[in-house]
């Protein structure tokens, strides 16, 4: 749920943007950059060039640094098709998701191994989203995959998720409203949601179930190619991976930041791998980040989180202020002016090189800003002498703020190496 | 209610398994090592730091879990750590109902949670593929234990 930290962070913001027709609309761009020769900002329009916005979302989301693009999507094999628009563009999961809510196709669901509808319970880490697993053909910018397999969150067809869907978070994500977007498009360096273990297993909570009617339902397990897909792996040309590239943005702030989304990697002029650092992605999707000579082992680069989350004691958070629990961000940080501090990234060879980012005071976020690039927020954290659990570094949107980031998937080789790996 | 006798027997085999690695849960006693020896799913470790002790079991999914418990014998952490989040209902026990109802009012993000009260703190974060987290009693640690500290 995105959404809830911006009413805190913006005030009155919130009502005033229910008021008015738009939000998230417009496209000024931040600076004008359009060199892909810079690596930064937008770059020239190409078959596969898709336009990427930070925006408020859909009608009264109200997101920060939350990165949107648009999708078209096809009865598999028909030009009944239908373009979605405020799509989250997120590298930290795997596969496209549609809310139902948006949705005007009529999409038969796919049929679970162990008979009945396939139904998935897709756990996030703030709520879980529950609905059928369908086909479809997938266009963006002019790249094309057919046959698809996307869930369709909040379908009517299966209106009540089993109890057990709940009890790795706790609440359901099944709205526009709830979920902060009408869809999700997790293009991170892995193929599918779950892979082989639940060709095999049945993780607990429970993933995938077949449903032989709305509401009966039993765990599944679910072949490779019928779980939910990264759409990128399908496409016919430039399916190895991802760029995104974001201009800079000021401490202040700025509003519907204008970027690319850049598909395949060293399959085209305008996707060559250069000199940029290649950190490497373990199977859980993780890097490796020191900072404060904590050496983080389950750090994440993530355009689908919202800011830059980690421990350091020693910064000033946000007071607790407000009435009702909603009202506080205290798990911000909110610096009497913006710092600049420093961590590094663990390399292949265990080298490291150095990445600087900014911390800015939550509490002065001007309304009107969809893009913040200091907004930082707190994990508690174990550090005790001996290596621990919980050591993450989250470096959420701000992260990809005037710069290019390649996302390989597994498997996949380019000039510089073989996927999983994130560059930039 | 709905009817799941089908998807309830398809997990009766984890939730077992579960329900005897670690009968406890935050704020219970610790986990029986007499049962998990019984186990041949799951893999416990136990070890000692003076003022508390330490039980971490890895679930089949590749999940491990830590539960900090006191000399009291009364689980005052849990942290998790893989592909899949635990089920939190057994993990937070009967905290599980002040983390739901908590969680519903925090700036949570589809990568991160925190609930912070007096008397519990919960963090969740990571990604599809990748969670680790953490809960804690505040008011239950062992006399001069911080949760920073622990190992």
């Amino acid at each position: 749920m995105n959404s809830l930290v911006t009413p805190a962070l913006r005030g009155s913001a919130f009502l005033l943007c229910l008021a008015v027709i738009s939000c998230g609309g417009g496209g000024d761009s931040l600076g004008g950059s359009s060199s892909s020769g810079t690596g930064t900002g937008t770059v020239t329009p190409s078959s596969n060039v898709a336009s990427v916005t930070v925006s408020a979302g859909p009608a009264g989301v109200n997101a920060i640094n939350t990165l949107y693009t648009t999708v078209t999507v096809c009865v598999p094999g028909t030009t009944t098709c239908q373009t979605i628009d405020n799509i989250q563009v997120d590298t930290g999961s795997y596969g496209l998701r549609l809310l139902s809510q948006v949705l005007t196709l009529s999409l038969p669901v796919t049929t679970a191994a162990s008979g009945g509808g396939l139904v998935e319970c897709t756990e996030f880490v703030d709520g879980y989203s529950w609905g059928p697993v369908a086909l479809v053909d997938v266009q963006i910018s002019g790249e094309s995959a057919s046959s698809v397999p996307v869930q369709l969150i909040g379908d009517s067809r299966y209106p009540t998720a089993p109890s057990d869907c709940s009890s790795g978070a706790p609440a359901a994500e099944n709205t526009v409203a709830t979920f902060g977007a009408n869809g999700i498009l997790g293009i991170g360096p892995f193929a599918q949601d779950c892979g082989s273990y639940c060709a095999a297993n049945i993780p607990e909570p429970v993933e995938y179930y077949g449903c032989t009617t709305s509401i009966e339902c039993q765990s599944t397990l679910v072949p490779v190619t019928a779980q939910v897909q990264n759409p990128v792996t399908m496409f016919t040309t430039d399916n190895n991976g991802i760029i995104i590239t974001l201009p800079s943005v000021a401490s202040a702030g700025a509003a519907n930041v204008a970027g690319s989304l850049i598909f395949g990697i060293d399959t085209e002029s305008n996707n060559a791998s250069g000199t940029e650092t290649v950190v490497p992605v373990t199977d859980q999707g993780f890097v490796t980040t020191v900072f404060n000579s904590q050496t983080l082992d389950e750090s994440f680069i993530d355009s689908g989180s919202n800011a830059t989350y980690f421990d350091d004691t020693s910064l000033t958070q946000c007071p607790t202020s407000g009435s009702g629990s909603s009202a506080s961000i205290s798990d911000f940080y909110c610096p009497s002016s913006p710092t600049t501090l420093t961590a590094e990234f663990v390399l292949s060879n265990n080298s490291t090189v150095n990445e600087s980012f900014e911390v800015a005071s939550a509490n002065t976020v001007s309304d009107t800003v969809t893009a913040y690039p200091g907004l930082a927020g707190t994990i508690p954290s174990l550090t005790g002498t001996a290596p621990t659990m919980n050591a993450s570094f989250d470096w959420g949107l701000p992260f990809f703020y005037g710069r290019r980031v390649a996302y390989a998937i597994e498997g996949a080789a380019t000039s510089v190496g073989t996927g999983p790996y994130i560059a930039f | 209610m709905i009817r799941k006798l089908g998807w309830l027997s398809g997990t009766v085999v984890v939730g077992a398994l579960w329900s005897a690695v670690a009968s406890a849960a935050l704020g219970e006693p610790e986990t029986s090592l007499t049962a998990e020896t019984q186990l041949n799913g799951a893999s416990i470790k136990q070890s000692g730091y003076g003022a508390y002790r330490i039980n971490e079991m890895q679930l089949p999914s590749g999940t491990v879990i830590r539960e900090y418990a006191g000399l009291d014998g009364k689980v005052f952490a849990v942290t998790w750590s893989g592909p899949f989040i635990p089920n939190l209902k057994q993990t937070l026990g009967n905290y599980f109902a002040e983390f739901s109802a908590q969680a519903g009012a925090a700036h949570g993000t589809r990568k991160h949670l925190e609930v912070r009260q007096p008397d519990l703190v919960v963090e969740s974060g990571g990604h599809m593929r990748g969670h680790h987290g953490l809960a804690y009693l505040p008011q239950a640690l062992p006399s001069g234990v911080s949760v920073g500290d622990l190992q």
